[in-house]
């Protein structure tokens, strides 16, 4: 018989008289008794040895892998498969490419505005580009593909150019293809969508503050004028060819209801089959912003939390998945590229040419940004490691996590999310 | 004791970073770098798995435990 112990990644969770117990790591989920429970609580804090097969509850524990062997080292399994996944083959590639950093919108939180220069991506970095893809392809299963910018929509035939390429290159090599774009949403007219379709972009995500008060005060066009009407008149009048819209909501201690409002907006519109609403946390980047005007993080997870509560967020969605990488900064197979050609780790870092870690044409520079990003990994940092979040956290933002570290929202809300998706799996 | 989800693969990758994602852990795939493209049994457009994608962190169609 193989001696076992408790993961350390358990959780108990209680709903007056109802306990569940939630594993971290695996995302198994466990309805205990009273009794049950108290006899979980009493194997916890004994030194007895607990061997598999004992009994109906050990075995029922070990299924759900809250209990584990005693030989695994969790954190150390958590850092394996991190690294495998990392350098495993067969990875799709992922760029950020933003072909232009110019932006039609002066919005007042936004990091971009420290770029010295709104530079756009000449006919030479386009071909460079290309190249670099193609060399980049090879061990890959496929290319995934986010516009950014600046406002991508202002370098629409750029993309068109770029995309009929791009397709080419992966149609040949017999690769995956898959595109999405960050866009402002105010030159989505019906001629641009198609432009967007036929560059096979399926998936934008369109940023709103609000509605029209809230939204016009902060996210101004820069002739100065508010841009909600325009925005909401696009999606509206456009919505049988828009790709699926994931709609964020900028919110910072200005506008809490702003993402109630305008899911109720779209709600009423019956839109929500292809328009996704969702809290979005204003940051302050770089000091762009008053950082007196952010929430903090346990105010904007419970934002986050209300949120789900009044949305149908399905049990799959709402319980937390283990995370083994965040983004780019810390994925060896994926770059953010700026309109000259240079390389990101992050997509907040673009437009400030310190923070580039290389350059389409001469490759990845192992400089000290990238080590920084390298190095932001929870498994050095003792509190993570001894969080029980961990494995849904990792750390959380690689960028936040080098400047001071800012915990995922489950450290506030874990809890009340897994008795919130217990009620959902009880009414599916 | 009731086990209400077992154990699964769910891992996941941050927007930006690609990889093959499932928004669903009952079968509803979708390709890639949080996007939503292809999926199983299930419908996957939905607001739920596409808020999902974007808000939070997608998850990968990537089993650990075929690393071992």
């Amino acid at each position: 018989m193989d001696r076992l112990k408790f993961s350390i990644y358990n959780r108990l969770v209680a709903d007056e008289n109802q306990y569940y117990l939630f594993n971290t790591r695996t995302g198994a989920l466990a309805e205990l008794s009273q009794y049950e429970k108290d006899r979980y609580l009493n194997l916890l804090n004994s030194d007895d040895e607990i061997f598999d097969g004992s009994d109906s509850f050990i075995n029922s524990l070990e299924e759900g892998q809250f209990l584990v062997s005693r030989d695994l080292n969790e954190i150390r399994q958590l850092q394996i498969e991190a690294e495998k996944l990392n350098t495993a083959e067969n990875r799709v590639l992922g760029l950020t490419i933003a072909p232009t950093l110019d932006c039609n919108f002066r919005c007042s939180y936004c990091y971009e505005k420290r770029s010295e220069k709104r530079n756009t991506m000449t006919t030479e970095v386009q071909e460079d580009l290309l190249t670099f893809i193609k060399n980049n392809l090879k061990g890959k299963s496929g290319l995934s593909v986010c516009w950014y910018g600046g406002e991508p929509t202002l370098t629409l035939s750029i993309i068109e150019n770029l995309s009929e390429q791009i397709i080419k290159i992966c149609e040949e090599a017999k690769k995956s293809y898959f595109a999405s774009m960050i866009t402002n949403g105010f030159l989505l007219t019906a001629k641009n969508i198609k432009i967007i379709n036929k560059c096979r972009i399926t998936a934008l995500q369109i940023t709103l503050d609000g509605l029209k008060t809230d939204h016009d005060k902060r996210r101004i066009h820069k002739n100065g004028n508010g841009t909600f009407d325009t925005i909401v008149n696009n999606l509206i009048e456009n919505y049988d060819i828009l790709p699926f819209v994931s709609l964020r909501v900028n919110t910072d201690r200005l506008n809490k209801n702003s993402v109630f409002e305008l899911y109720n907006f779209f709600k009423d519109l019956n839109m929500l089959d292809k328009i996704a609403v969702y809290p979005g946390k204003i940051s302050n980047i770089d000091d762009c912003y008053n950082k007196d005007s952010c929430l903090s993080s346990e105010d904007y997870s419970e934002l986050a939390f209300n949120f789900s509560k009044i949305t149908n967020e399905s049990v799959q969605n709402l319980i937390p998945s283990r995370i083994l990488a965040r983004c780019t900064a810390d994925s060896d197979h994926s770059f953010v590229i700026g309109p000259k050609g240079e390389l990101y780790k992050c997509w907040d870092d673009i437009g400030k040419k310190e923070y580039a870690t290389g350059d389409i044409r001469t490759g990845w520079n192992e400089n000290n940004r990238y080590n920084q990003f390298k190095k932001s990994m929870p498994f050095s940092d003792v509190e993570c490691i001894n969080c029980d979040c961990l494995p849904i956290c990792f750390g959380n933002c690689p960028r936040q996590f080098i400047k001071q570290k800012e915990c995922s929202k489950y450290k506030y809300i874990l809890d009340k999310t897994v008795i919130l998706a217990v009620k959902r799996l009880t009414e599916e | 004791m009731k086990l209400l989800l077992l154990p699964g693969t769910m891992d996941s990758v941050g927007p930006g970073s690609g990889g093959d994602c499932t928004c669903n852990a009952g079968g509803c795939y979708v390709y890639s770098n949080c996007g939503w493209q292809t999926c199983g049994t299930n419908n996957c457009m939905t607001r739920a798995c596409v808020s999902h994608c974007w808000a939070q962190l997608c998850s990968p169609r990537f089993d650990p435990n075929s690393l071992n």
